[in-house]
């Protein structure tokens, strides 16, 4: 095979002078004609740097410092920038992680790709049309000679990052740089779009720089696996030796962390046991519906309903964790807040603790919001700024009357913050002074910290790197069976739902399509949603199991 | 699209109703006897009897409301008590020249504001950037009362280029029109710039620069559409006010122009002429928003389709 792209000793640097750090750090790696190599690794680990430094699209801030980058034998480093400009686009096209952000929003998606189809192929007026039109079909767009006049907005996400595959392809590049282009995508649309760029690489014979940090991904698209760590490839493999006996300990400690049902046995937690479902659930949400009018013309009359969540009923005992799996847009987040009451509910009986809370008072309202948390996804918009964790935590036991006092309250604060991992002394500080596991954390002590019974956890590791989603995950586990609550666990993730959950709903367009224990849902789904959803989750092969 | 605009129209007409009703108000808010006023206290009773029956002040409130909307409705706003003649040709002969200098102004800012905005972002904290801002913050601090005088003594007294005041030809134009237009242009190179670093630092921008654009087309190209849109908004009011008479600006250069009509009106007590004066300031001020919104519309195809 000939070396299409070849990285020797890279590094690039961030800072200057005293407070230089090599965010990548004497790389060496090559991609073949028509192989694909996975760059896998954490955040920070250096790998989109790496591809950045391979455009010449460094932030100001970073600077290569060392080492050689051929494309096709020719140094890039030597190449002039109005040379390089035929490179990136011509010879080597990149798509991105976000779709959403990198489509212009105020030009069609036919002017975008027209751009690049003028820049390398010299097309013009009719021309670049066509062809638009026609690499739009190629992408799976369709009705591509309409929506070729399209803006951005009027595209899913899927769609957009077909889009950005179109214009990568516009140039007929060698090389595809992928960052993370399935990252902020749905599941089933992540399985269209490898599909899609395995499908290209096969008719094109291009080479794929594929950037994920999902080793999953990882294995329904490599050739061969570089592991980066700490801006360092510790590990270069055949995708087939790497997933079968991954070498690095790094690399080791991926793969435990995955979350899935083997780590359940293996960690001998949560549930082997199921939990008794005997007596009274503590929650049990019957006919829930949260309707939006859609309002329209000069009167503002309602004309319809956007029907977020539609009729859904679940019950949750003590003790347990129910998992509602779905899609973006399937409703699940509308149903834990509506649960909640931190929206308004159309109709239906939210009985918890034997009141229903859909028809309680403001006032009674309020304090019972003591027995019921919420803990969100994002650990980074989720907090005050400006305020200290100490006053972060005392917030919610200063609204509900909890702990006869000030020293009551802070000595409750460092236990709270003990029991979640983290330090007494960490209360004096600021929430940008941790890491996003470490708020994570926080928050955990935030919602525990009024003693609730329930807990509804909203996507809380989706945020978050796989190896501190897994500490996030067996401190959940650890709490439930310390403090005997409940958790109502949203998630899109599968393997999260596996190791965690003991009964599992599937949402789909505002509906609950099926429901029941976790081993019955995933291993003999009913529905045909459900079977499409977990088809789609890329499958880490690992020891002898094939993909 | 249409729905949009049918309600934008409507809207605005009932703000404009609104403005007549506080206008109308006005010679009500007029401590004592508005004609007592007007006409001052050595006029005969008769004369008073006169006017007030022409202002319509012996009818009831209800009814003078009713009354003074359909005037206006019928474009008649009374007769100036001063010059004698109908307020709406006062008006009609002073907004020509406040338009040609309101446009004026707005072309001299933009024609300074956009490259100058456009070199800082891109060259940010270099010493040309660090310059301009600079001498952007002395233009938005230094008072047109100030800087217009300057500018007469230097081009004017000193140096003969332009003529001191007055509606004049072409070249008259030109001192109160850079007098305006810097300061204006001081402001809006400054969100230039500030608009246009947020947009530089897109994904899209990167994305636009991986597909192997050229420097101008990606600034031109991409950034600038992007950060103009803001940029819009503050074009919007700033033309709304100089539209509505820069009072200061226009006494320093004896513009004849609604500004001076205002401040003439003030000094004369000539209420019939005031209240035209505000009356045609406000409706200005209503269609260069909806102006300004459908611009917007027109600019980004984001709003364009959320109303549909």
């Amino acid at each position: 095979m000939t070396h299409l792209l070849e990285v020797n000793n890279l590094t690039t640097q961030f800072g200057s002078g005293e407070r230089v750090e090599a965010v990548v750090d004497n790389v060496s790696f090559s991609v073949g004609q028509g192989e694909t190599v996975v760059l896998l690794g954490e955040s920070g680990s250096g790998k989109s740097i790496t591809a950045l430094s391979i455009m010449r699209l460094l932030p100001q801030a970073a600077r290569i410092s060392g080492g050689d980058i051929l494309l096709g034998g020719d140094s890039l480093f030597t190449l002039s920038e109005r040379a390089m400009r035929h490179v990136r686009g011509g010879r080597i096209g990149m798509i991105f992680q976000e779709p959403q952000s990198s489509l212009n929003p105020v030009l069609t998606a036919g002017q975008q790709i027209g751009e690049a189809l003028q820049q390398h192929k010299g097309l013009k007026g009719r021309d670049q049309l066509l062809r638009a039109v026609e690499l739009m079909d190629a992408v799976g767009i369709p009705e591509p000679d309409r929506r070729v006049h399209e803006y951005p907005h009027q595209f899913s996400g899927g769609m957009k990052q077909r889009i950005m595959i179109a214009m990568a392809l516009a140039g007929e590049p060698d090389l595809l740089i992928a960052d993370e282009p399935t990252t902020a995508l749905d599941v089933t649309i992540q399985a269209q779009v490898l599909e899609l760029l395995r499908d290209l690489q096969k008719k094109t014979g291009m080479g794929i720089l594929f950037i994920t940090h999902d080793l999953g991904v990882a294995s329904v698209m490599a050739d061969r696996v570089a592991v980066m760590y700490k801006g360092q490839i510790v590990e270069q493999q055949g995708s087939d030796a790497f997933f079968k006996s991954p070498e690095h300990e790094y690399s080791i400690h991926l793969f435990n962390s995955l979350p899935n049902r083997d780590k359940r046995i293996r960690d001998e937690k949560t549930a082997a046991t199921m939990p008794d479902r005997s007596g009274k659930p503590l929650l049990s949400v019957d006919n829930m519906k949260v309707y939006y009018p859609i309002r329209k013309g000069l009167f503002k009359r309602v004309v319809g309903h956007v029907q977020a969540v539609d009729d859904v009923s679940i019950e949750l005992y003590a003790g347990e964790t129910v998992a509602i799996v779905g899609e973006s847009g399937s409703g699940k987040t509308t149903m834990g807040k509506g649960i909640l009451q931190l929206l308004e509910v159309t109709d239906g009986n939210i009985v918890f603790n034997g009141e229903d809370l859909n028809r309680l008072d403001a006032a009674t309202l309020r304090k019972r919001r003591s027995d019921m948390q919420i803990v969100f996804q994002d650990p980074y918009s989720s907090m005050n700024p400006r305020m200290m964790i100490a006053d972060i935590i005392e917030e919610g036991m200063l609204a509900q009357g909890i702990g006869s006092g000030s020293s009551d309250r802070q000595n409750r604060i460092d236990k709270l913050l003990t029991d979640v991992g983290m330090k007494p002394e960490h209360k004096l500080r600021y929430p940008h002074e941790f890491s996003g596991g470490q708020r994570q954390r926080i928050c955990i002590a935030r919602a525990l910290a009024v003693e609730p019974k329930l807990v509804i956890c909203d996507e809380p590791t989706s945020a978050l790197d796989v190896s501190v989603q897994a500490q996030i995950l067996d401190l959940l586990n650890d709490l439930q069976q310390r403090l005997g609550l409940a958790y109502l666990f949203i998630t899109h993730n599968i393997g999260v739902v596996e190791y965690l959950a003991h009964y599992v709903a599937v949402m789909y367009q505002g509906r609950i399509v099926e429901q029941g224990a976790v081993e019955d849902v995933l291993y003999a789904p009913a529905h045909s949603y459900t079977r499409k959803l977990l088809s789609a989750v890329p499958m880490v092969r690992t020891g002898t199991e094939d993909k | 699209m249409l729905n949009y605009l049918v309600n934008r129209l409507f809207t605005s007409i009932i703000v404009v109703i609104g403005v007549c009703s506080i206008v109308f108000l006005l010679i009500h808010l007029v401590p004592g006897d508005p004609v007592e006023v007007m006409l001052g206290e050595s006029a005969s009773p008769a004369d008073r009897e006169t006017l007030r029956r022409q202002l319509g002040l012996d009818q009831p409130l209800h009814r003078q409301w009713l009354l003074y909307l359909q005037d206006v409705a019928r474009l008649d706003m009374g007769m100036s008590i001063h010059s004698r003649r109908p307020v709406t040709s006062l008006l009609a002969e002073r907004l020509p020249a406040t338009f040609i200098l309101a446009v004026a102004s707005i072309v001299v800012a933009v024609l300074i504001a956009i490259p100058a905005g456009i070199m800082a972002a891109l060259r940010k904290n270099t010493l040309y950037d660090h310059v301009s801002m600079t001498v952007a913050m002395v233009g938005v601090a230094i008072p047109n009362f100030w800087l217009g005088p300057l500018l007469v003594l230097l081009f004017s007294f000193y140096l003969g280029w332009f003529p001191v005041s007055g509606m004049t030809g072409p070249l008259s134009l030109v001192l109160p029109a850079v007098t305006l237009g810097t300061a204006l242009a001081a402001l809006q190179s400054r969100m230039i710039r500030a608009s246009l670093l947020e947009v530089l630092g897109e994904n899209y921008i990167v994305a636009a620069r991986a597909r192997g654009l050229g420097e101008a087309r990606v600034v031109l190209g991409h950034a600038m559409r992007n950060a103009l849109l803001p940029v819009t908004t503050v074009l919007g009011a700033q033309l709304g006010a100089l539209l509505t008479g820069a009072v200061v600006t226009e006494q320093i250069f004896d513009w004849p122009g609604l500004g001076l009509l205002t401040i003439e009106a003030i000094q004369k007590r000539d209420y019939p002429v005031l209240q035209g004066c505000i009356l045609l300031i406000s409706i200005i001020y209503v269609i260069i928003n909806l102006l300004t919104d459908l611009v917007y519309v027109v600019l980004d195809p984001r709003v364009r389709l959320d109303n549909e």
